[in-house]
């Protein structure tokens, strides 16, 4: 409760004393309330003791505390008995600092008149250096562990950037040397005394300042004997009316260069080898007894230096892959071990890898070469299909106009016409059929007078497996027929609504065809051409085919007999197959061509190695893509010239010389293995 | 000292039109409504002080707002008048007893809140309530002032004021913050500086212009 009334009583003298209308605050109060304010107030001369820090031609430079910032600045005042014409130059200097701002470059404050009407200007004053008593001290052997070669490089560096910063904004400094460059105690670099600076020209002058700072009318103002520095000054300000340019302070830079990498005067600049190759090139590029010829801007040259101190080289060195790789090396001394034990690895992982990826890619290869043989046999398919169109479409018009005209048709044209049609391969169904329906109707208007074609018409239609109705044919004219026609009654009954006799039904009719004591093998083979179009299961046809073979081929032993629908390969052999031709049949029969009994099979790839086959043109109607005949008594091969689309032929090492394979005419792929694919 | 207008804002108070006048003008029922937000915490506080409580308390309070709004115009053309907390203070009491003895001559009435009713009588009669009741305004502007003053200021500037008037020293508080004594003192004078400039603003608002006097 003590404390509440002493905080009531403060507070009742608060309201009270707000009460009293606090006309004015006390003096102390007010002091105490803002204490800068007064302290500004109480200032009466802003620029407190002068001590001299340095002395040039025309002014000089003095450390005086700011009174009112409270700090110490550098106040630079023409000299005494500088005349009153010659402010002007002086001020310029003011004018052209105030102009840059930049970190490098020293900061103007404030300038005007002081009381003795003397014109003034103030800039920051850093505590530290000129770069040249560094280099004197190092010279001297001092200070070396301050300013290592990299260090000094750095201050280059800096200078560098203070420089294309003005030059940026069209200032040069035309007397850069190591006098004008200050090095704080904490390496901050500034470049100072821009009195000799110039404005480059340009087209349009923006403002009046830049007017006044015109060349022309300032230039006859500094003194030719102050002007420039020997030794860092470029050739051409010795030349007066010579345009100024980057340039000339690019040369500056270039003796800046030498100066801090070697320690020697740059006015000993024959004693350039005692730099290092990198800033040997670069001195000499930047100190081009021609402009022309130095670098083109500040930040060239800048490049080139920080390349040479990151340990790489400079442009203008043009070093070799060697020097490359040892600058890299070194400057990359650890990451570069690190790299090379990695490298290493991945050398060796790439190896693995690539051997793997090889493989898959061998894979992938073979998977796209399958692919592109399926494709090539697709289209191979394709055009045969498109083929066998257009000639069911010549075998229609040829066969209508044939029966169409049968008056005029000898029996022995009819008979060479029907075998020509079953012969034929892809002979399409309907073109068969067409040509029985215009037999009969030309039968039923028109009855024969000869034998002859009543037998042929029962033989066709026999041959169809249209039993019952060939009976009626075979009914007319008996005689040599009776045999087949003592079939009818046993087989008629059979034959399902297909129009065809189940497969073991028809097969046992060949069996019984082929015990006729006629050789019954030509209508037997014409029988198996029309069952083989009609009857939709190729694995039946192939067991038609089996047994077609094996009439053929008495001797045949450990038969081998396989076909593969979906790759359309068939693999038949064994001891004693010689034949694929029906029984009986000669090549050199004329008129009807005989072909192979396989033909009737789609067939792209046969294996018959290991058969007795002898001769090729038992393939003949055959179009393959793969055949293998190792191990057949096979000696020519000519007859595959005729198979078009036979691109790989198997045979066993050896067993054909160069000449037998001559014939092949490089068309075909020889694989010669002993490797059973099987 | 050339120009003192910085420092003080007197005679910006004095131009200033205050809060009540705006409330008078008329037609300005929000102005009022802001006004009565100030006093009607202050009139609570002080009827609840003198055993006022529930409805009663409503009704006394409503009594009071109706008598400012209706006083404050005839105490501001009064050139005789008393200080602004010395007439407010009499308001209140006066109020306050006209319900007690209201009550009184209506013994068979029921009372609108039986608990109290006999204390506030004894309070309303004392003769120092009036007194207290002014002490208790200026607190209660000088609270509003340093709420307004505290959001103003950070570090420590609040806590040396505060410490200040509870009697420590400079020294001491510049010992305890661990900062300059000449900081305490600078930072003291801040906040009351600013502190009594609030003050005057408030009683310029609320106690009917009578800063200007």
């Amino acid at each position: 409760m003590k404390d509440d009334d002493a905080v009531f009583t403060s507070y009742r003298a608060l309201y009270e004393e707000a009460e009293r209308q606090l006309a004015d605050l006390s003096l102390d109060e007010e002091q105490a309330l803002c204490p800068l304010y007064h302290a500004l107030r109480r200032v009466e001369k802003r620029y407190g003791e002068e001590t001299l820090i340095g002395r040039g031609g025309m002014k000089e430079v003095f450390k005086v505390y700011d009174e009112h910032t409270e700090r110490f600045v550098a106040l630079a005042r023409p000299r005494e008995g500088v005349p009153i014409e010659r402010y002007d130059s002086f001020l310029r200097e003011a004018h052209i600092t105030a102009r840059l701002e930049h970190p490098n470059i020293i900061n103007l404050f404030d300038m005007g008149i002081d009381e003795r009407m003397r014109p003034f200007f103030t800039m920051e004053f850093k505590r530290g250096q000129s770069l040249r008593k560094i280099l004197s001290a190092l010279r001297k052997g001092e200070a070396e562990e301050r300013f290592p070669y990299e260090a000094r490089l750095s201050i280059l560096l800096r200078v560098c950037d203070a420089m294309s910063y003005a030059h940026s904004r069209r200032v040069l400094h035309l007397d850069l040397k190591p006098d004008n460059i200050q090095v704080g105690t904490f390496g901050e670099v500034q470049v100072c005394d821009w009195g000799m600076g110039e404005v480059e020209r340009d087209g349009d002058e923006e403002q009046d300042s830049v007017a006044l700072l015109d060349p022309d009318l300032y230039g006859d103002q500094l003194e030719a004997s102050i002007k420039g520095t020997p030794g860092y000054m470029a050739p051409e300000l010795s030349t007066p009316r010579a345009t100024k340019t980057p340039a000339t302070d690019i040369y500056s830079l270039g003796c800046l260069l030498f100066e801090l990498s070697t320690l020697h005067r740059p006015s000993r600049r024959h004693k350039l080898s005692d730099a290092s190759p990198a800033v040997a090139a670069i001195v000499e590029k930047a100190c081009a007894e021609d402009p022309a010829d130095r670098y083109p801007n500040v930040q060239a040259l800048r490049e080139d230096v920080k390349r040479h101190l990151m340990g790489y080289s400079v442009e203008v060195e043009n070093a070799g892959v060697v020097r490359e790789v040892r600058l890299f090396f070194r400057r990359n001394r650890q990451l570069c071990v690190i790299s090379l034990v990695f490298i290493a690895f991945a050398l060796t992982a790439a190896v693995w890898f690539t051997q793997k990826l090889s493989a898959s890619h061998h894979r992938t290869t073979e998977a796209l070469a399958r692919t592109e043989e399926a494709l090539v046999g697709a289209d191979a398919a394709r055009a045969r299909a498109e083929e066998a169109l257009e000639r069911q479409r010549q075998e229609r018009e040829f066969a209508m106009a044939v029966f169409e005209s049968r008056e005029d048709i000898p029996e022995a044209n009819v008979l060479f016409l029907i075998d020509f049609l079953m012969v034929k391969e892809s002979i399409s169904l309907p073109v068969i059929d067409n040509a029985m329906a215009a037999l009969q109707r030309g039968f039923e208007s028109n009855p024969p007078p000869t034998d002859r074609r009543w037998t042929i018409m029962a033989h066709v239609l026999f041959m169809t497996q249209r039993f019952e109705e060939s009976e009626r044919y075979y009914a007319i004219r008996q005689g040599s027929q009776k045999s087949i026609r003592d079939l009818i009654p046993e087989f008629a009954p059979l034959v399902a609504e297909d129009g065809l006799l189940p497969v073991d039904e028809f097969i046992r009719l060949l069996k019984t065809l082929s015990l006729d004591s006629k050789s019954r093998y030509p209508l037997m083979e014409k029988m198996i051409i029309y069952d083989s179009l009609k009857r939709k299961s190729l694995r039946d046809t192939a067991r038609i085919l089996r047994v077609m073979l094996e009439l053929s081929n008495r001797g045949w032993r450990s038969r081998e007999f396989a076909y593969d629908r979906k790759n359309g390969h068939l693999r038949v052999s064994g001891k004693g197959l010689r034949s694929l031709y029906r029984k009986g049949a000669r090549r050199t029969e004329k008129l009807v061509p005989v072909r192979s009994l396989l033909r009737l099979l789609p067939l792209r790839s046969l294996d018959i190695s290991g058969s007795d086959i002898d001769d090729l043109w038992n393939l003949d109607g055959l179009d393959l893509e793969n055949l293998d005949i190792r191990g057949t008594p096979v000696v020519d091969l000519e007859p595959l010239n005729g198979m078009v689309g036979l691109r790989r032929l198997v045979i066993e090492p050896g067993q054909f010389d160069r000449g037998q394979l001559a014939v092949l005419r490089g068309l075909v792929e020889v694989v010669e293995t002993t490797d059973d694919g099987r | 000292m050339d120009d003192p207008s910085q420092l003080s804002s007197i005679d910006a108070l004095r131009t200033r039109v205050s809060l009540l006048e705006r409330a008078r003008g008329g037609n300005s029922h929000p102005a009022w409504e802001e006004l009565l937000g100030y006093y009607d915490p202050f009139v609570s506080k002080v009827l609840g002080a003198m055993g006022f409580s529930g409805a009663d308390l409503d009704d006394a309070r409503q009594q009071v707002a109706v008598k400012l709004w209706n006083g404050l115009s005839r105490y501001e053309r009064d050139p005789a008048r008393a200080k602004f907390r010395t007439w407010f203070a009499k308001l209140i009491r006066n109020v306050a007893l006209n319900i007690v003895r209201a009550r009184k001559r209506q013994p068979s009435g029921p009372s609108l809140d039986d608990e109290r009713t006999g204390g506030v009588l004894e309070l309303t009669d004392s003769p120092e309530i009036e007194a207290r009741v002014e002490e208790e305004w200026q607190q209660y502007v000088v609270r509003l002032a340093m709420d307004r003053v505290r959001v103003k200021f950070s570090g420590n500037a609040m806590e040396v004021f505060s410490r200040s008037l509870a009697g420590e020293s400079v020294e001491g508080i510049a010992g305890e913050l661990g900062i300059k004594v000449n900081t305490v003192y600078i930072l003291k004078h801040r906040v009351k500086t600013m502190l009594l400039r609030e003050i005057q603003l408030l009683k310029h608002d609320l106690e009917g212009g009578e800063a200007g006097k």
